[in-house]
């Protein structure tokens, strides 16, 4: 019992969050059948032990279930007639004290009974020629000093081509059956189209009663051994053969009508709730297992993309700094300090003179002390071209990675996932990085600045004693050993080529912030990922998960 | 036989297609080879339960041959045949295996029903299988059938579903509503008539078959042999069936097949809907590569190309170097004066230093922070959105970015080479004055001037035979180095000028020329590449489905042709 009470709490919860649910777009059939299912849970739970029975009448065309629906309400509200299926939609006759309290519960959990319906009500003795029209239910109230104990529904046919254009309506809404009646008549009491209907009300342990409509034959042999057959095929122990009227449109008092009504109302059982519960979990676990693998894609797809961005960033080459300064500011900056007596200088001061003309200018950058600050009023990084450098590193990072999503097998195999992930955009947006960058930039050339205008070589030995003391110990070895040989001047070219110093620091911490911009950037991507993570997957945590999981759980105990 | 060929050209054609779309093979409709041999005419009388097709047999054969039970029961159980004593072998012959123990076989002597069989088919309808097995096993040998339905049966599933397999023609087919007496009293017998014939009308347009024909279309009450439309029934059926009428009707059964498997595989397949649909798509990728790789994003490519100057120089010097392969001595003198030349000459024409210089092929083809790749992928991915249905024919993406830049770099080298030859074709040929103002300083520098130069400093006349003499006895003694260096020099001069000048021109012909020539390049060379990339499995699957639209037209006309022939073989 305690199972069932979890259970049925967990279904008014799936109900009450069935806007959540559809906006998670799984599997349309079958969440809609779940949230179908539930609706029923929650009705049948609310309205109590001794409610009211849903009756149906389940048969193919011209059976005679118009007719009979009309002699039960003693009206004629249902179409009859001899053409093909005549009615489209459900029919329901309640009353009214019982749609009041249908109506009573629907305040609070939002349409329960039929819900993919659209609900017409016809009050008593009205009769409307659009009765029982496609997608409409529509419900006869009468209120009667006889306490009627079951709601009559008239449903389709079960055969004809037209029925199943409406995918079978009727075997639609069996599942909401306490009892079906199977009328037949004697073309159709062995027509395979009951076959369908009668596994599921088998599976259901739905009541039933068997009505045979017989306007053929002379005399019915109720003994005879295909009718014993068609007997447990529908699982009654006796068929009520109703007689052929004629002249007239409903049954009134037919001895063979009179003891069907009868039986009807003598019905009490209704259907158990364990086989519903149990289809219930059926479709819960399929939504689970939807929503899960679901999971499962997305969070591949995550971890797969931060590796390939770690990859991205490790594969791709620092930014060289050629590419975005002017050439002076740049053979200012590789030798600043005790670098400026390299041999490369003089290469450099050369060429310079014979580009511009310039001696002073050019030896100053050359070999010069460059506290004046001239130099500094050059430092000018190419912010256009950074900037260009960094989109293209992005643009490539990003398409790569997205080649990488679009091609996962995983979520190719979710048709949703895979169409959130195309809509994607693949572009780099290039405004939000750009003014991180300017910080950077910012930073480091305020950096560059301050070397350049502390340099001297006090100040560049203050800065970097591991250098001073290499070519120290360098220029006394080299004077030491080959003397007069001016080798000297090799010493700090090579020292020009060692990453050391305060610029070298300067330099690569530059270099690492571009790249981690260019991460940052990548990794909005695992962002996005999360953000239809969000409009897809229901987390764990979530009250409708957990209410699912219990559904699913359910795992039945007959009785 | 030749029938039967074409049967199994259809047949085989109905699998290709299912591996070539992504639909089932269709379950066709057949007739034996056998009932093309003999001249039998077989009429099944078919129908669901209880609809008195038990009745109508035996009201039409006059007798009780089929058990008919007055009781509720499963009714017929094994198919009967209502057959002339002398055509029991030749029925037997035809049906072979598949009617063992299935058929009981009620013989009679009646003249009017020689050649003509009826056969009395249990329920199609029932829950038990075998009833259904029998109808699929005994169709296929049938001519003509009897679709036995009630007012209450006829909206049923099963009559469109046998009809869709079933190999009659509609001529051959007569749909009966037995029972009618049971809406006697409700309708009459033209609304009815119009209502059952509309039903069964409009599920057959859905299904694509031929409705039933309405003059084959008759109301009776089997029990009443007189009422309603029972004797033009039995009129229709019981008489003599002459040879002529039985081989026209078996032709006709035969177009009919042919027909209608035709026609289904059509809508089944939807072969010309799905050519046009390709064509659609195809054409939307032809349009939508103009108008991504057309407008803005040409004129971002070309100014990159035009920016890279390390191509413009070879294209300049490509074009300098035909242009001089005329005139020896400057096509020596510009090897080792190339480096000067083409500086200065690039300068003279103005030919501005690009501020970018892309080195990557996949940098120029950049466009809103996307590769040239990328807009293929989205081009590629529009469509798949488009045509979701053609998305297993556009087969596995291909790897976009190897195939865009190594065409890009391709396409580079063709421009190249393109605008080279272009332009060198159009360089006039020099005219005889061109050829003197080139030659003449060879002799003007070394020989005429130093000549003239003495003349000039000769004291006295300038124009007298001394003058002339002095002149050349200075030339010869100053034939020396120093002379000779001055001339050179001259030389040199003169002719590195007029190179520059001539390269300076090429330049800016080569600046002016070259931006058309690359619209010409992008335009009908690289766009239409794209789109090739883009199409080629599209365009494969149009050529195999195009293939098989002919083969049914083909298997169509072979069948018409054969059923000519058939028809004046028996006019004959």
């Amino acid at each position: 019992m305690a199972v069932d009470k979890q259970m049925t709490g967990a279904i008014q919860n799936l109900v009450l969050s069935a806007k959540q649910l559809k906006s998670l777009s799984f599997t349309p059939e079958v969440s809609s059948a779940l949230m179908t299912l539930a609706s029923l849970g929650v009705l049948r739970h609310n309205l109590g032990r001794d409610r009211i029975l849903f009756v149906g009448l389940i048969g193919c065309t011209g059976t005679g279930k118009s007719t009979l629906f009309n002699s039960m309400a003693g009206q004629a509200v249902s179409q009859t007639g001899w053409r093909a299926h005549n009615t489209c939609g459900p029919v329901v006759l309640i009353q009214d004290t019982f749609l009041k309290a249908i109506e009573d519960l629907e305040q609070r959990f939002g349409s329960l009974l039929l819900p993919a319906f659209q609900r017409g009500v016809l009050s008593p003795g009205e009769s409307a020629s659009t009765v029982g029209a496609p997608g409409i239910m529509q419900l006869i109230q009468f209120s009667s000093r006889q306490r009627h104990p079951f709601a009559l529904i008239d449903l389709p046919d079960i055969n004809t081509t037209l029925a199943r254009d409406d995918n079978l309506l009727a075997l639609e809404i069996l599942p909401w059956l306490d009892a079906v009646v199977f009328l037949v008549d004697d073309e159709t009491i062995y027509h395979r189209d009951y076959e369908r209907p009668v596994t599921v009300t088998n599976e259901l342990k739905q009541s039933r009663l068997c009505v045979l409509n017989n306007r053929g034959r002379d005399r019915v042999d109720l003994d005879h051994h295909d009718l014993i057959e068609a007997k447990s095929f529908y699982g009654v122990e006796r068929i009520h053969v109703l007689p052929e009227i004629r002249g007239k449109d409903r049954f009134e008092n037919e001895p063979e009508f009179t003891q069907f009504k009868q039986d009807l109302f003598n019905l009490s059982a209704p259907a158990p709730d364990p086989p519903l519960f149990k289809r219930i979990a059926g479709l819960a676990k399929t939504v689970i297992d939807e929503n899960q693998q679901r999971l499962d894609a997305l969070n591949s797809l995550e971890e797969e993309t931060s590796v390939q961005i770690q990859n991205q960033i490790a594969k791709q080459p620092a930014l060289s700094l050629e590419k975005i300064l002017n050439d002076d500011v740049l053979q200012a900056l590789n030798h600043l300090g005790l670098k400026r007596f390299a041999i490369t200088n003089v290469a450099q001061f050369f060429k310079r003179v014979f580009r511009t003309g310039s001696l002073k200018r050019s030896f100053q950058i050359a070999f010069g002390d460059r506290k004046d600050g001239g130099l500094s009023q050059i430092f000018r990084m190419d912010g256009a071209k950074l900037e260009n450098e960094v989109a293209t590193r992005l643009a490539d990072g990003r398409e790569r990675i997205h080649e990488m999503i679009r091609r996962d097998q995983l979520a190719e195999s979710i048709p949703l996932l895979s169409s959130r992930l195309r809509e994607m955009d693949a572009r780099a947006d290039s405004e939000s990085y750009k003014v991180s960058l300017k910080k950077i930039v910012g930073e480091f050339e305020r950096e560059c600045q301050g070397l350049i205008t502390q340099d001297s070589v006090s100040a560049s030995i203050k800065n970097d004693p591991l250098l001073a003391v290499a070519l120290l110990t360098g220029l006394i070895i080299d004077f030491a050993t080959i003397p007069y040989f001016g080798s000297w001047l090799l010493v700090p070219s090579a020292f020009k080529y060692l990453p050391l110093g305060k610029f070298e620091s300067a330099k690569r911490r530059f270099q690492k912030s571009i790249q981690d911009v260019i991460e940052q950037n990548l990794f909005k991507i695992r962002d996005q990922l999360r953000e239809i993570r969000g409009g897809l997957i229901l987390e764990k945590t979530d009250p409708l998960f957990k209410a699912l999981q219990i559904c699913a759980g359910y795992s039945g105990h007959e009785n | 036989m030749k029938i039967e060929t074409l049967r199994n050209q259809l047949d085989s054609l109905n699998i290709e297609l299912e591996r070539l779309t992504d639909r089932e093979a269709l379950e066709l409709a057949s007739q034996t080879g056998a009932a093309e041999e003999d001249s039998l005419f077989l009429y099944g009388i078919v129908g669901g339960k209880d609809v008195g097709k038990t009745s109508l047999i035996n009201q039409l054969a006059g007798a009780r041959i089929s058990i008919d039970s007055d009781v509720l029961d499963e009714g017929t159980n094994i198919a009967v045949a209502y057959c002339s004593e002398a055509d029991i072998p030749a029925l037997e012959k035809r049906l072979g295996a598949d009617a063992r123990e299935r058929l009981k076989i009620v013989p009679h002597e009646r003249e009017e029903l020689k050649n003509v069989v009826l056969i009395d088919f249990p329920d199609f309808d029932s829950r038990f299988l075998l009833h259904r097995d029998d109808v699929k096993r005994f169709g296929k040998h049938l001519q003509g059938m009897v679709w036995v339905t009630t007012p209450r049966k006829y909206g049923d599933h099963e009559f469109i579903e046998q009809l869709e397999t079933v190999a009659q023609s509609s001529d051959n087919y007569y749909v009966i509503l037995n029972k009618f007496d049971q809406v006697a009293g409700k309708a009459d017998l033209p609304s009815v008539r119009e209502e059952v014939l509309a039903y069964l009308t409009r599920d057959c347009k859905k299904k694509n078959v031929t409705p039933p024909d309405s003059s084959r279309f008759l109301m009776i009450s089997a029990l009443d042999p007189e009422a309603y439309e029972f004797p033009q029934l039995h009129s229709r059926l019981v008489r003599i069936h002459s040879p002529e009428e039985i081989a026209k009707a078996k032709a006709k059964n035969l177009r009919a097949e042919f027909d209608k498997n035709l026609a289904r595989i059509r809508s089944h397949f939807a072969l010309s809907d799905k050519i046009e649909e390709i064509d659609e798509a195809l054409e939307s990728i032809c349009q939508t590569v103009h108008e991504i790789y057309g407008g803005d994003y040409f004129d971002t490519v070309q100014k990159r190309v035009e920016a890279m100057e390390e191509l413009r120089r070879r294209i300049s010097r490509g074009l300098f170097t035909r242009r001089i392969e005329g005139w020896p001595i400057l096509r020596s003198l510009f090897y080792p004066l190339a480096g000067i030349v083409s500086t200065l000459g690039n300068r003279f024409a103005f030919a501005k230093t690009p501020d970018e210089t892309p080195e990557d092929p996949r940098d120029a083809l950049r466009y809103e922070g996307m590769t040239a790749a990328g807009w293929m992928r989205n081009i590629r991915e529009k469509t798949e959105m488009e045509y979701p249905h053609l998305k297993r024919d556009m087969g596995p993406a291909p790897k976009f970015p190897e195939v865009v830049e190594q065409k890009f770099i391709h396409l580079i080298r063709d421009y190249e080479e393109q605008i080279v030859n272009r332009l060198s074709e159009g360089a006039p040929t020099p005219t005889i004055v061109r050829r003197i103002l080139v030659y003449a300083p060879l002799i003007w520098f070394p020989i005429l001037q130093p000549l003239l130069v003495q003349m000039i400093q000769y004291e006295g006349s300038l124009f007298s035979i001394a003058a002339l003499g002095s002149g050349f006895a200075a030339l010869i003694s100053l034939f020396g180095a120093g002379q000779l260096l001055q001339s050179l020099v001259f030389l040199l001069v003169f002719y590195a000028t007029w190179l520059i000048f001539l390269y300076s021109q090429g330049v800016r012909i080569v600046i002016k020329e070259g931006h058309q020539e690359f619209h010409n390049t992008w335009f009908q060379q690289f766009l239409p590449w794209i789109i090739e990339a883009l199409s080629t499995p599209l365009q494969k699957t149009r050529i195999k489905l195009t293939e098989k639209n002919t083969q049914l037209q083909e298997i169509e006309t072979n069948v018409q042709k054969e059923l000519d022939r058939m028809m004046e073989g028996r006019g004959n």
